[in-house]
């Protein structure tokens, strides 16, 4: 039977199954370090201790995926998915991940190095998603709340449908989304950003843009919608 | 009438038949021209619930034959006839049934508290599941369900672990029969602050669903979403693929190809709280046909779909449907419209409500507007106090019972010692439409051998 063994865990020759079943039995304080993972999908899914985790290499798809309350640290880089649907603790990931990251997040924080496929906070519902570099295409779609800092550049139609979550872009925004608009960050905001951003290790931008709701798609026959 | 001069023929016509002056145009309908000026006066497409209103080839053009000299009957009131029925036979822990029919996915939201918690003991009190919805798990619901299904959809609204976690299956929905190809819909009416909460809206908001799941786009993704899924509830229960039937024979090998337990398969006939109108008549195919459909795709597939349930709704409105649903391939059905009927839609109370929204009860269609007058579909506490829970639990419950009683019925005059025993074999068509949809021989044509 597969164990724990001084705070590190061999996957080499274990099911994904196990090395889940390994973490699902950490308690609260715990630190494990994962190695031998090759990128597998669907590492540290669905648990519910606030354990410290960290995976050496790269993490495939839904890594931190449904998760309630471990930090997740991947030295690597993480496929798609990963950190879908969390909804307190954090994903902390060195390198690139792939598309819809933090989709629809309910709460926590997740800190990206590098950049982002598209559709990154994809119906966010809550939390804190810091990027150092750029998101692809659609991102934020839909996004409800929470708050999507992107230290590098944004792909199309950011921020479509947005309902009360709030974007901030360092760098260029190649298109928003319907109900989308843009404004300079208060300095309030650009104070407070900088410093999340140096807590977290990622260089900040000169200045932030925020993107919000207009609010005109809210009510079916407020007009606006026809164009969207 | 020699005149070359059309006016004056047609209203020489006229005058000859005196109903021509009002007769109503078949193109033009008076119903048509009625549509067409709300559109001129709306500025968008009209917007309602309930279902698919046109006449659609039904199961009433199929027929069940039962036994004769040919083959023993079972006698119909007594001898046994298993219902037992198990979806996701592949999963640890299957659900179980005591009967073939369950409660479709119906969020709270659409649907109010109470009915939501009467159709969970309703279910129960007959050992079946109910389904959640769009609008994630109420804590009700879950305490009056035995076995609950948990709907993972593309908004995740509600959605979480912990409630992943105490469910009993899971159901990815691809898509819903009333409005295959779109998200659903819930107009601000109903988004009161509970049901905000519960889906992190802003209040009174015209909440307009996404179709698109956020995580997975296509098939090969949905394999390891599937299998994130198994992993987060450790392999123990059943992961669904709910699809709305539309590119069926498709849809139905993708979602086994990816991992699916049983494929749940909603035909056109299928209800919704609220669609664009175009959609419920205009898109996807009827039951009757998505069924024969699936049912090949799933035959087609070799050990692939081996342990793979077909889980088939939309329209089902009494035994005899379902009976021949499980004759053309279904292992279970799921009822939804049928199920609010018996909670008291459109029950002839309260007419001078009805009327408020203009219409009457036997013809509302009103879900959407948070209105309704039985307390069903809505998320007003004085409309909701209007539907007493006990009561409303027992017909669920009582409604389920007679359905079933009914397919024992039909499956034992065709000498089935089991509803599942029931097949192609025992039905006949009564039309050359349903003959072709299902392959099902046309009445009168059986040649002697």
């Amino acid at each position: 039977m597969a164990t724990v063994t001084e705070g590190l865990i061999d996957c080499a020759e274990l099911s994904t199954r196990e090395v889940n079943t390994l973490l699902r039995g950490l308690a609260d304080g715990d630190q494990v370090r994962l190695t031998n993972l090759d990128a597998r999908h669907n590492i540290a899914v669905g648990l519910h201790c606030q354990a410290q985790i960290t995976i050496d290499g790269d993490a495939g798809y839904y890594v931190a995926g449904l998760c309630d309350g471990p930090d997740v640290v991947v030295t690597g880089h993480a496929g798609n998915g990963a950190a879908e649907n969390l909804q307190s603790g954090s994903l902390t990931v060195a390198g690139d991940v792939g598309a819809g990251l933090a989709a629809t997040m309910r709460g926590g924080r997740v800190v990206v190095a590098g950049s982002t496929g598209a559709r990154c906070g994809v119906l966010m519902k809550g939390g804190d998603v810091l990027v150092g570099g750029s998101v692809g295409a659609f991102s934020a779609f839909m996004m409800q709340r929470g708050r999507l800092v992107i230290c590098g550049d944004a792909g199309e139609h950011l921020g479509d449908s947005l309902y009360e979550g709030k974007i901030f872009v360092g760098g260029e925004i190649a298109s928003l989304g319907a109900d989308a608009q843009a404004t300079p960050a208060t300095a309030e905001e650009e104070a407070e950003l900088r410093a999340h951003c140096e807590a977290h290790g990622v260089t900040p931008p000169s200045s932030f843009t925020a993107v919000t709701s207009m609010r005109t798609l809210y009510s079916f026959d407020a007009g606006a919608w026809k164009s969207s | 009438m020699t005149s070359s001069n059309g006016t004056i023929q047609s209203a020489a016509l006229a005058l000859e038949d005196p109903t021509l002056g009002t007769s109503p145009n078949a193109l033009f309908s008076p119903a048509v021209i009625a549509d067409i000026q709300e559109k001129a006066h709306l500025g968008r497409y009209r917007l309602r619930g309930f279902g698919a209103r046109r006449e659609l080839p039904s199961l009433d053009d199929l027929t069940i034959i039962p036994a004769g000299l040919s083959r023993m009957a079972l006698e119909g009131y007594r001898e046994h006839c298993s219902a037992t029925t198990v979806i996701g036979t592949r999963a640890e822990v299957p659900l179980t049934l005591d009967i073939p029919i369950g409660i479709a996915g119906m969020s709270y939201g659409a649907l109010s508290a109470t009915a939501k918690t009467a159709l969970g003991r309703g279910a129960t009190a007959v050992g079946t599941f109910t389904t959640t919805g769009d609008g994630g798990m109420l804590d009700a619901e879950r305490e009056a369900s035995k076995q609950l299904v948990y709907q993972c959809l593309p908004s995740r609204y509600g959605f979480t672990v912990q409630d992943l976690q105490r469910a009993d299956a899971v159901e990815i929905v691809v898509g819903q029969g009333a409005k295959p190809g779109t998200g659903g819909l819930l107009l601000g009416a109903k988004v009161s602050g509970e049901v905000a909460e519960a889906r992190s809206l802003p209040e009174g908001v015209d909440q307009r669903s996404p179709v698109r799941h956020p995580d997975w786009l296509g098939p090969d993704d949905l394999v390891i979403k599937i299998e994130e899924l198994r992993e987060a509830t450790q392999g123990r229960i059943p992961i669904m693929v709910k699809l709305g039937a539309a590119r069926v024979v498709d849809d139905v090998r993708l979602a086994v190809k990816s991992g699916a337990d049983a494929v749940v398969l909603d035909g056109m006939e299928g209800g919704t709280a609220a669609s664009p109108e175009m959609l419920m008549d205009h898109t996807g195919i009827p039951t009757m046909a998505a069924v024969v459909e699936a049912r090949r795709a799933l035959d087609s597939m070799g050990e692939v779909s081996e342990g793979v349930q077909l889980v088939v709704s939309g329209g089902i409105r009494h035994g005899v449907d379902v009976a021949k649903l499980l004759a053309l391939g279904a292992d279970a059905v799921t009822i939804g419209t049928a199920a609010l009927i018996a909670l008291n839609c459109n029950k002839p109370v309260f007419a001078e409500d009805y009327a408020a929204l203009g219409t009457a009860p036997g013809a509302c269609h009103h879900c959407h507007t948070g209105r309704c007058p039985v307390g069903i579909a809505t998320q007003e506490p004085e409309l909701e106090a209007r539907l007493d829970l006990e009561e409303a639990a027992l017909r669920t419950k009582h409604l389920l019972q007679a359905l079933t009683m009914e397919v024992q019925m039909l499956a034992r005059a065709c000498g089935k010692s089991s509803v599942h025993h029931l097949s192609p074999e025992d039905l006949r068509a009564l039309s050359p439409a349903a003959s072709a949809m299902t392959g099902i021989p046309l009445a009168g044509t059986a040649i002697p051998t």
